[in-house]
């Protein structure tokens, strides 16, 4: 204790004046651009909410006009619904799929393992098209529903349960694989049955992953726009509303108010979220060993039984949006055609879209890695002053709490402002680029921590010993020992700006229109087979990026980093 | 016939011999140890004779069944792991509780057999606690009740004290050993601590690279270790080569006394038997044995005994010598000192070279 608060005492008296005070105009800035790309926006959209038209105080009227209107409750209450709906299939299809993959012995899991991932690289607008293809008015599946419509909830459900699938599998898979073998060899010496194991081992130990599960799921399906609006017909749900509202009917007032509206349950999930991630740390300890399964052929062809169907639909899904993309007039002509990807002969904005999209998507990963990566970095290794740290953390966790569809419009209301200086922004691809790093900060931000837990402390403490400034330790330390998550960051970031819809609708410009909003547009417009199209195009982009994500990685891991490589 | 035999038992993994061709026998009542450094094949054993590992070959039979390829299930025994393995969400009533409803025990019956052994293991005012309320020492006591909860007829700890820190250890040890002679039970314990393993067992099997090196009481083990390895492993030992100092008039000495006609092998002694000059015991012990002459190297207290360490000229090896404190006064201990030191004839081992590569 004492050598620590003697190490801390010559630590601060080691910094000299202006190096303490560099430091502390880094952490304003960095609270500044912050409020900025998060904070004021919001901040506006409040403000819009108690408005009228003409920017005149009026209270808690829209609100009451909002509650008022009966279609619009109906959207709340849709919303609730089919979120506790996708939340229960999703959870239980991941639970089961997870389960398999990490307590059984199926042949290749890691092909399970990858394929499940793949509606990631989608954009929500894929598996709702794909759904049209085969349960639509000409679907080739159409029978199964028994005379039911695909557009309305039915469709929604379906659609969303696809893309929504793959975040919880990820959490579920992970508390699986955490299960401690020697419960397991306990319960076994016990003489437990199979099923006991199960109740009292396997869902005790994953009952954290299980809420977590729920709670993304849901917080995802409420906040999405996509499947709706493309599958939804005339059922109308929240985010659509938002929508309608500013787009439809430039009532931006009342667009705000929904907004706020949607963005009380995510709150509200946000905080529970946060609240089961704190509980989940103790459950893992360091004695715990990994569980392996041991050989039983009956549960094994059981396991395959559970996922082969889960997989095969969402086989079908990806495969039909691929299909379609390539056929010439769907049903009646079913040769191969590229003339779908002649975007530029079809209203929605053409190949430029594709390549605002490649070009939006590089800048967010480029401009955003590296903003988040520095603050991240700057505010846990170098930041002195602890209230400042306190807010820049939070800052950093809101975005997290915010549906892409209320940022964006919170950038409508704050950016659009003419007595804004940063006005000119506007329509540019310059806005859209801030909009996406702030809708995807918390994820990268988290996870940068979680990089720098492990980095030792004591480097920095070392460094600064010797008298080596924060920033040369920037670069010369940190930054090559946490490339690898650096880089993690960087895809995962181009990815998700590739295919987000929700929180660039609002902003993009003739001159910016991006390739999902395009799908969209298409889709909008009657052309089913261009928007497939583009979706797949997208897919294709994304599991391009992946693989170079795992190209760089290993060369990284192979030449860059070869302390990495243990001599065994 | 005994109540354990275990035959030519061996298991690989991969290309490592974890067990290999392993034969011993248990009676019933016993207080059997497995002793061995880490990787020695030990833990490997106890959880084939469990079940939670399935031999290669061999044949384990218990109570006159052969058990050899039953399922855990069907087995009868009660283990405790290295790190209990509570189950973190059900209390410890619920834990001590968990194997008898699988054993579909009347409700009645089990309320009456969990308070006997919160009895037994003195865990009154913890029976609602969760195991991470519970310290080490109280978890393991925990552990210790689940398996005893159906009377089982075996009863296998894998390295059950290792988790606790040293004053804890000791304490356990000698309750562990009162337990298991009141109620009778076969136990076999894990362990890589000799000391352990000497103070509980009535049996230790000593182990190294898979195989039994010694089966014998902690008595014959300390005094007449079977091996080199076993010598080496229990207890501290002065071990030698003779071909080192094949010249000597020590190794010619000693080669007379012990009636050896080649150098190739080792001499080991304790510590405790080696006598200075001018200890009352040193006439006899020089009669009896070899008398070498040696400086003294360092010395270091232990607070009940001193340990000495004489470079012997003959070998030119350290020998280490333990003198009672309250002797301390009487020798000259200064670093350089020259000494004469006895090596009594009883108290050498002698292990051939030849045996150890045979």
């Amino acid at each position: 204790m004492t050598t620590l608060t003697l190490n801390l005492l010559s630590w601060f008296n080691g910094l000299s004046e202006t190096d303490r005070t560099i430091r502390l105009f880094v952490q304003l800035g960095v609270i500044g651009a912050l409020s900025v790309a998060i904070l004021l926006p919001l901040f506006s959209l409040l403000s819009k909410s108690v408005e009228d038209s003409d920017g005149h105080f009026v209270g808690l009227d829209n609100f009451l006009t909002y509650f008022g209107s009966q279609g619009l409750q109906q959207s709340l209450s849709n919303s609730l619904f089919i979120s506790l709906v996708v939340t229960l299939i999703v959870v239980v299809c991941a639970f089961l799929y997870a389960y398999v993959l990490t307590h059984s012995r199926i042949p290749v899991k890691g092909l399970f393992r990858f394929l499940a991932m793949l509606p990631l690289l989608a954009p929500s607008l894929l598996p709702a098209i794909a759904l049209i293809y085969i349960f639509g008015k000409q679907g080739f599946l159409r029978e199964w529903l028994f005379g039911a419509e695909i557009y309305g909830p039915i469709g929604i459900v379906m659609g969303s349960v696809f893309w929504i699938f793959p975040h919880a599998f990820m959490i579920l898979y992970t508390a699986l694989r955490q299960n401690d073998a020697r419960l397991y060899e306990s319960a076994n010496a016990l003489k437990t049955s199979a099923f006991r194991t199960f109740m009292t081992v396997t869902l005790p130990n994953a009952r954290y992953g299980l809420i977590s599960a729920a709670l993304v799921s849901f917080t995802l399906m409420i906040t999405d726009f996509g499947v709706p609006k493309v599958i939804g017909g005339q059922y109308n749900v929240l985010a659509t509303d938002i929508y309608k509202q500013v787009i439809g009917q430039q009532n931006f007032q009342m667009g705000a108010v929904v907004s706020l509206v949607l963005l009380a349950p995510v709150l509200l999930t946000f905080v529970a979220q946060r609240y089961v991630e704190s509980k989940q740390k103790v459950t893992v300890t360091s004695s715990s060993k990994p569980y392996l399964p041991s050989k039983k052929l009956s549960r094994d062809l059981l396991g395959l039984l559970v996922c082969l169907p889960i997989l095969a639909s969402m086989l079908l899904v990806v495969g039909t949006a691929i299909y379609a993309s390539f056929v010439t007039y769907w049903p009646y002509n079913l040769s191969f055609s590229l003339n779908n990807y002649q975007f530029d002969l079809m209203d929605g904005g053409g190949w430029a879209s594709f390549g605002n999209s490649l070009q939006m998507a590089a800048w967010t990963a480029l401009f955003g890695t590296l903003l988040i990566w520095f603050v991240a970095y700057f505010n846990e290794r170098a930041a002195q002053n602890v209230l400042l740290k306190r807010i820049v953390h939070a800052l950093a966790i809101l975005p997290m709490a915010v549906p892409g569809m209320v940022l964006g419009l919170a950038y409508i209301f704050f950016f659009n402002q003419p007595n804004n200086p940063l006005n000119s922004v506007y329509g540019t691809m310059t806005i859209l680029v801030l909009c996406t790093v702030a809708h995807f900060y918390t994820v990268s931000h988290l996870t940068f921590l979680t990089a720098l837990k492990q980095l030792d402390k004591s480097f920095d403490e070392a460094a600064e010993s010797m008298k080596v400034g924060w920033f040369k330790r920037f670069i010369n330390v940190s930054t090559p020992l946490c490339l690898l998550t650096i880089v993690d960051v960087f895809f995962y970031m181009f990815i998700n700006a590739m295919t987000t819809v929700s929180a660039v609708v609002f902003l993009y410009s003739p001159n910016t229109i991006l390739a999902s909003i395009s799908v969209l547009n298409m889709d909008d417009a009657g052309d089913l087979a261009p928007a497939a199209a583009m979706a797949v195009l997208i897919m294709a982009a994304c599991a391009s990026a992946r693989l170079l994500h795992w190209l760089v990685t290993e060369l990284i891991s192979r030449y860059l980093q070869p302390w990495r490589n243990r001599a065994v | 016939m005994s109540f354990l035999s275990v035959n030519q038992l061996s298991k690989s993994f991969g290309n490592f011999n974890a067990v290999d061709h392993v034969s011993f026998e248990i009676e019933r009542g016993e207080f059997v140890c497995f002793l061995g450094p880490s990787g020695c094949g030990k833990t490997t054993l106890l959880r084939m004779i469990a079940g939670l590992e399935l031999q290669d070959e061999g044949t384990i039979i218990q109570n006159g069944i052969d058990i050899s390829r039953l399922p855990v299930s069907q087995r009868d025994f009660g283990i405790v792991f290295q790190s209990y393995a509570l189950f973190p969400n059900l209390n410890v009533s619920e834990n001590i509780e968990y194997g008898l409803k699988n054993a579909k025990v009347k409700k009645a019956e089990r309320r009456a057999r969990v308070t006997e052994l919160v009895a037994l293991m003195d865990l009154h005012e913890h029976v609602d606690k969760y195991p991470q309320q519970l310290s080490g020492g109280q978890q393991q006591r925990v552990a210790l009740a689940r398996a005893l909860a159906l009377k089982p007829s075996l009863l296998l700890l894998d390295e059950p004290l290792s988790a606790l820190d040293a004053k804890v250890r000791t304490r356990l040890r000698s309750e562990l050993k009162q337990l298991q002679k009141r109620l009778g039970i076969t136990t076999i314990m894990v362990t890589h601590d000799q000391e352990e393993a000497l103070s509980m067992a009535d049996k230790v099997v000593v182990m190294n690279q898979g195989r039994i090196e010694q089966c014998a009481s902690p008595n014959l083990v300390y005094r007449k270790p079977a091996s080199e390895f076993v010598a080496d492993f229990v207890g501290s030992m002065n071990i030698f080569s003779l071909e080192a100092g094949r010249e000597s008039q020590a190794t010619r000495d000693l080669q007379t006394h012990l009636d050896l006609h080649s150098t190739s092998a080792s001499l080991a002694i304790r510590p405790e038997h080696l006598v200075l000059e001018g200890d009352v015991e040193f006439h006899l012990a020089s009669e009896k044995g070899v008398v070498v002459s040696a400086r003294v190297e360092a010395i270091e207290y232990f607070g009940r005994f001193v340990s000495i360490q004489l470079v012997c000229d003959a070998w030119d090896k350290s020998l280490e010598i333990d003198l009672p404190s309250t002797k301390l006064q009487f020798f000259d201990l200064s670093l350089g000192a020259q000494h004469k030191v006895a090596l009594p004839k009883e108290a050498l081992h002698v292990f051939s070279q030849d045996a150890e590569t045979a």
